[in-house]
């Protein structure tokens, strides 16, 4: 069994969580860092990594638990430079 | 930063600005670059892009340098076609740098990279309801600006020319008539190629600019970044001064005394 990361095919295996993956493909991304009262944040998160299944975004609070399924399309995002 | 003491500050949406000057990050020649270009244009407010990750590829990372720089992100949604594709893209820049800012921006054209306004207030609307400080990226409509502003956008971002163009404030009337009725912070954005461009918008009163090509692209993007900081300040000290209007006659400087006429 398959499931599809940014449009390739990956092996499915049993338990594997999104923060499992991500580490996997090198996407080290700590949890972010207590978000300030207004909102917003300093550029303090690392990473700049966002992650959806199946167009539906994953909270980043979330992915030592979501479990990928085979047959899951998933999609990573990274923020980039850009006016 | 900028020195805060010479002009009244901007708030949008709560927050503090010292310097009226925003910039993207996009087009720099490297990291490095971008981020002493950014530190010399005291800018706190900087833009982001998100793209889908290419697996194969290792990109340059620039959320480190600007996390030291300790600048506010505002990410956009540069590559959505519809308002769809803007709200989640919205979502995963939130998801990804933490902020609930965004910068919306839906072009559907490669060539003019014109905003689409139907799309873009559509989106605005949905952002809003779901707890996002939006600024849109606009046309340089007075009318679109105020249906923005009604369905909650916390600034507008009307273009001064087409992104990349470098052509100055082709809007400049209706950007007069946009600054005249708006009740949020007017940026204009885009278009912006020099200097005088930016200290035109700001004299216009204009609550702030963004730039990013102009400097990116300079042969010194850290020299060109100052003079933007430079070129906003003197702007808006211009404005908050008052200018002088226009006249179609002259008008002297210096008494026109009689004593030629004593000689005739």
């Amino acid at each position: 069994m398959n499931f599809v990361l940014n449009g390739q095919p990956r092996v499915w295996q049993p338990e594997l969580t999104l923060e499992t993956l991500l580490r996997q493909e090198g996407y080290i991304t700590p949890i972010p860092e207590a978000a300030q009262s207004d909102g917003s944040c300093t550029a303090s998160i690392r990473g700049g990594v966002a992650v959806a299944i199946g167009q539906q975004v994953v909270p980043r609070s979330t992915w030592a638990q979501r479990l990928v399924a085979p047959e899951d399309e998933v999609e990573l995002f990274q923020a980039i430079a850009g006016g | 930063m900028t020195d805060q003491s010479r002009t009244t500050p901007l708030i949008i949406a709560g927050r503090r600005f010292g310097s009226r000057l925003f910039t993207g990050t996009g087009k720099f020649a490297s990291a490095q670059m971008m981020s002493s270009a950014i530190a010399a244009s005291g800018s706190e407010l900087v833009t982001m892009a998100l793209r889908r990750v290419q697996l194969e590829r290792q990109d340059e990372q620039i959320l480190a340098p600007l996390t030291q720089l300790g600048v506010h992100l505002l990410p956009n949604t540069s590559g959505a076609r519809t308002a769809k594709e803007a709200v989640y893209a919205a979502h995963l820049a939130r998801e990804a740098l933490g902020t609930n800012w965004v910068k919306l921006e839906i072009h559907p054209d490669a060539r003019y990279l014109m905003p689409d306004p139907l799309a873009t207030l559509q989106a605005a609307e949905q952002l809003v309801a779901d707890g996002f400080v939006v600024l849109p990226y606009c046309s340089a409509d007075p009318v679109l600006c105020k249906h923005l502003e009604a369905v909650g956008c916390a600034a507008v971002m009307p273009l001064g020319a087409a992104i990349g163009s470098n052509q100055g404030l082709s809007t400049r009337e209706m950007l007069k008539i946009i600054i005249e009725q708006s009740g949020v912070p007017v940026v204009v954005d885009a278009g912006i190629g020099a200097p005088s461009h930016a200290a035109e918008a700001m004299e216009l009163g204009a609550d702030a600019v963004l730039v990013n090509t102009a400097i990116a692209v300079a042969s010194q993007p850290q020299q060109m970044a100052q003079a933007f900081r430079l070129a906003v300040e003197a702007g808006r000290l211009a404005y908050e001064a008052g200018l002088a209007s226009r006249r179609v006659v002259a008008e002297a400087s210096s008494p026109l005394s009689s004593f030629l006429a004593s000689l005739s």
